[in-house]
């Protein structure tokens, strides 16, 4: 079993198969066997942390993601895609699903972080510039003369596309 | 809750997250993303014009272009594309904010999209300095002549070191070959490509191999590494790879220029080399692998036979193989049945063919991950032999054994049960490919649990023959993984069709190919069923244990309460008639 505590303060206890799809703690508890202390996870809250040991717990046997050294000719690819399941269970409100790919990402769990992100991509389609800044709260900042460019950039790289 | 905690950054503010979650989109939706801020430009920029694989879109963005419908033949068509106007030095201004982002360019004009020589007239006059691309890196210049390739050289500087390009034969290809070794020395990948047969550009293709000294790849054409061309090779001093580029885009040559083989190494030839692709008779490619200076460090050897030879001969080159390269991981032996290949016909008697002691020298690779054999008829293997080929090699994760024969009027050796000592014996295998007969006949006299695949995603069974689809699909589903896939038919049909024309194979074994074909695919379309459905059986099964686990221990834990009760009782008992 490992134990984590999360930034409030809240304790989690898991088995360890489900608790090294974390790279993090996998690294931390050195693949050794049971961990007294608890991890601390200080960049994860409770809310967040009980999602994505969900995520670890739906997954726990799935074959292990082939580690595929560079330059190697073998023909592998990841075939891990979006399951139905991967889909219900990333249709968050946007807040929490910002904070679970913060999460996967610090925690190192790097299918989680694909589909988090797979996900902000589907909900960025058919979105324009300005809906997309009021989504992530951005502010430009660029120059009218870089604006003028933007648009005609934007426009050369979608001709000829057909 | 989320809402109480301190605002933190948003992943689409880190560049690294921000450029994962574009990887998720197409160029189109990416290059719309451009203006939200300086940040998001950056990397939409980047992922949109990193690399560019239709040379129009680069040309659009310095000035307009027009394109006229060229007179054609045969039905096809084909464009020629010119400039609207000349080039300001504005144009290039605006241009070079994209073109910093630009680190692989392709333009292959087999699309039948010509670019108008006047184009890159205008660019060699109007371009501000000789860098255009300053930060490319990879070059892909496919033209139809040898002048057309001449304006890769635009774009070419000393920082570009992977090159693929097309040898024409023509007076003009040796210059721009000069032109290549002089703006592109740091070259470390080169891919070749050409229609014409070796024998025709053999002098260029030399010539440009002594000006690259620090190639480390080299892809080319199934026959152009000539005895010449290997010779010339083996002298470089970094070279790891020798590589076969894909025979259908890049042209295979001509096997008559490869058909003697005997490239002259000698001593520190090929000093770097670890993976060695080549297409030889097996008596060539023995001799070669066999002579003193021959490379020794291979992990990875390739060679494409250009005729089936006796079992012997290949045993020998086996023999060779495993004495020699001890760190071999992976192996090819590929006889591709084609119209171009010579074929045995009739077959040889089974005796005649390659059997387990043909293979036996090549269990001493005991670091052999992958062997991918092709032949032209299926081999004289029995079950025991399996077993012991599987028992051989623990580490292997990739096993093709002569998957797609040519189809006899005999049915395959092997049955089913051959996958069963590969499942026991190699934990790491994620493909296997086997000729089988799938008869259900064979499973009858099974017995006994069995210990099913590890890691099997892929199972290749290439031409095996099938009859039922039901009773294979439920023995594999004792055997596969849920995320297994069944892959049947031949690699090349047309080429294998061709070539089973050729030797006059006309009969009904045609039409039993392709109704195994339709077959497997039924099975693999069920087995995925199969296996969930034993696999909640299974899970049945373990909670039932549970109960009755629980249940035989209450029933003990009774049983003991009984039988202090009864000892309690006889106690009293005792005392009473004692009393």
């Amino acid at each position: 079993m490992v134990t984590v505590v999360v930034s409030d303060g809240v304790t989690f206890t898991m088995e360890q198969d489900v608790a090294f799809q974390c790279g993090l703690i996998a690294d931390f508890a050195g693949g050794g066997g049971d961990q007294e202390e608890p991890i601390p996870i200080q960049a994860v809250n409770s809310t967040v942390m009980r999602k994505v040991i969900e995520y670890c717990e739906h997954h726990r046997n799935d074959p292990p993601q082939p580690e595929v050294p560079e330059g190697t000719p073998l023909e592998r690819k990841d075939r891990r895609g979006r399951d139905a399941w991967d889909k219900q269970f990333i249709q968050v409100e946007q807040e929490l699903l910002f904070e679970i790919i913060l999460a996967a990402n610090y925690l190192n769990i790097k299918p989680l972080l694909d589909l988090g992100c797979s996900q902000v991509a589907e909900m960025m389609k058919g979105k324009t510039p300005a809906e997309i800044q009021q989504m992530f709260n951005i502010v430009n900042g660029f120059t009218a003369d870089e604006e003028a460019q933007n648009g005609e950039g934007e426009e050369k790289a979608r001709n000829l596309n057909s | 809750m989320s809402s109480s905690h301190p605002p933190r950054r948003h992943p689409a503010l880190i560049t690294e997250l921000l450029s994962l979650i574009f990887s998720f989109l197409d160029e189109r939706s990416a290059a719309k993303l451009i203006p939200v801020s300086r940040q998001w430009a950056e990397v939409a920029i980047d992922f949109v014009w990193r690399d560019v694989t239709d040379i129009r879109r680069l040309l659009n963005l310095l000035s307009p272009l027009c394109s006229e419908k060229l007179p054609a033949p045969r039905n096809c068509c084909s464009y020629n594309y010119k400039f609207k106007r000349n080039l300001l030095s504005n144009d290039w201004r605006r241009f070079d904010r994209y073109a910093r982002h630009i680190r692989r360019l392709t333009y292959d004009d087999c699309k039948r999209r010509y670019i108008d020589p006047s184009v890159w007239r205008e660019i060699a006059r109007s371009r501000p300095r000789q860098d255009i691309l300053p930060n490319l890196q990879s070059l892909v210049w496919l033209s139809t002549t040898a002048e057309k390739q001449h304006h890769s050289l635009l774009f070419m500087h000393s920082r570009v070191t992977r090159l693929s390009v097309n040898i024409h034969p023509s007076p003009l290809t040796f210059p721009y070959i000069q032109s290549i070794i002089a703006e592109l020395p740091r070259t470390v990948e080169l891919e070749l490509r050409s229609e014409s047969p070796m024998r025709d550009i053999e002098q260029e293709v030399l010539a440009l191999l002594r000006g690259l000294t620090s190639l480390r790849r080299i892809l080319a054409p199934m026959y152009c590494y000539t005895s010449a061309v290997v010779h010339q090779l083996s002298h470089m001093r970094e070279l790891s790879d020798i590589m076969f580029g894909k025979p259908v885009e890049q042209g295979t040559g001509e096997r008559a220029d490869v058909a003697t083989f005997s490239p002259r190494l000698e001593d520190g030839a090929f000093p770097a080399l670890q993976n060695f692709c080549f297409s030889a008779h097996l008596i060539d490619a023995t001799e070669l692998i066999s002579g003193p200076f021959a490379p020794t460090h291979l992990t990875s050897l390739y060679v494409h036979i250009l005729a089936v030879d006796d079992p012997y001969i290949l045993q020998r080159f086996f023999t060779v193989i495993s004495k020699r390269f001890h760190h071999l991981k992976e192996l090819h032996v590929d006889f591709v049945i084609s119209p171009d290949a010579p074929i045995v016909y009739p077959a040889p008697p089974i005796a005649a063919r390659p059997t387990i002691q043909t293979f036996r020298p090549l269990f001493a690779c005991k670091r052999l991950r992958l062997f991918e054999f092709r032949w032209d008829y299926q081999m004289n293997l029995t079950q025991p032999d399996i077993e012991e080929m599987a028992s051989s090699w623990p580490l292997i994760e990739v096993l093709l054994l002569n998957c797609q024969p040519i189809p006899e009027p005999i049915r395959p050796g092997l049955t089913l049960r051959a996958l069963i000592p590969f499942a026991r014996h190699c934990p790491r295998l994620w493909q296997l490919g086997l000729y089988l007969d799938a008869d259900p006949a064979h499973l009858s006299r099974l017995s006994g649990p069995i210990t099913p695949f590890k890691s099997l995603e892929v199972l290749s069974v290439g031409a095996s023959s099938i009859t039922a689809v039901e009773p294979v699909a439920l023995f594999l589903s004792k055997l596969c993984p849920l995320s297994c896939r069944i892959i049947s038919g031949v690699r090349w049909p047309d080429a294998y069709g061709i070539a089973l024309d050729r030797i006059g194979i006309y009969d009904d074994r045609r039409i039993r190919l392709t109704e195994f074909w339709v077959r497997w695919n039924d099975v693999s379309k069920v087995l995925p069923l199969a296996i969930k459905a034993r696999m909640d059986e299974k899970d049945r099964m373990a909670v039932l244990q549970r109960e009755m686990d629980a249940m035989s221990l209450s029933r003990q834990k009774e049983r003991e309460r009984v039988d202090r009760l009864e000892s309690e009782l006889r106690d009293l008992r005792y005392r009473a008639t004692r009393g």
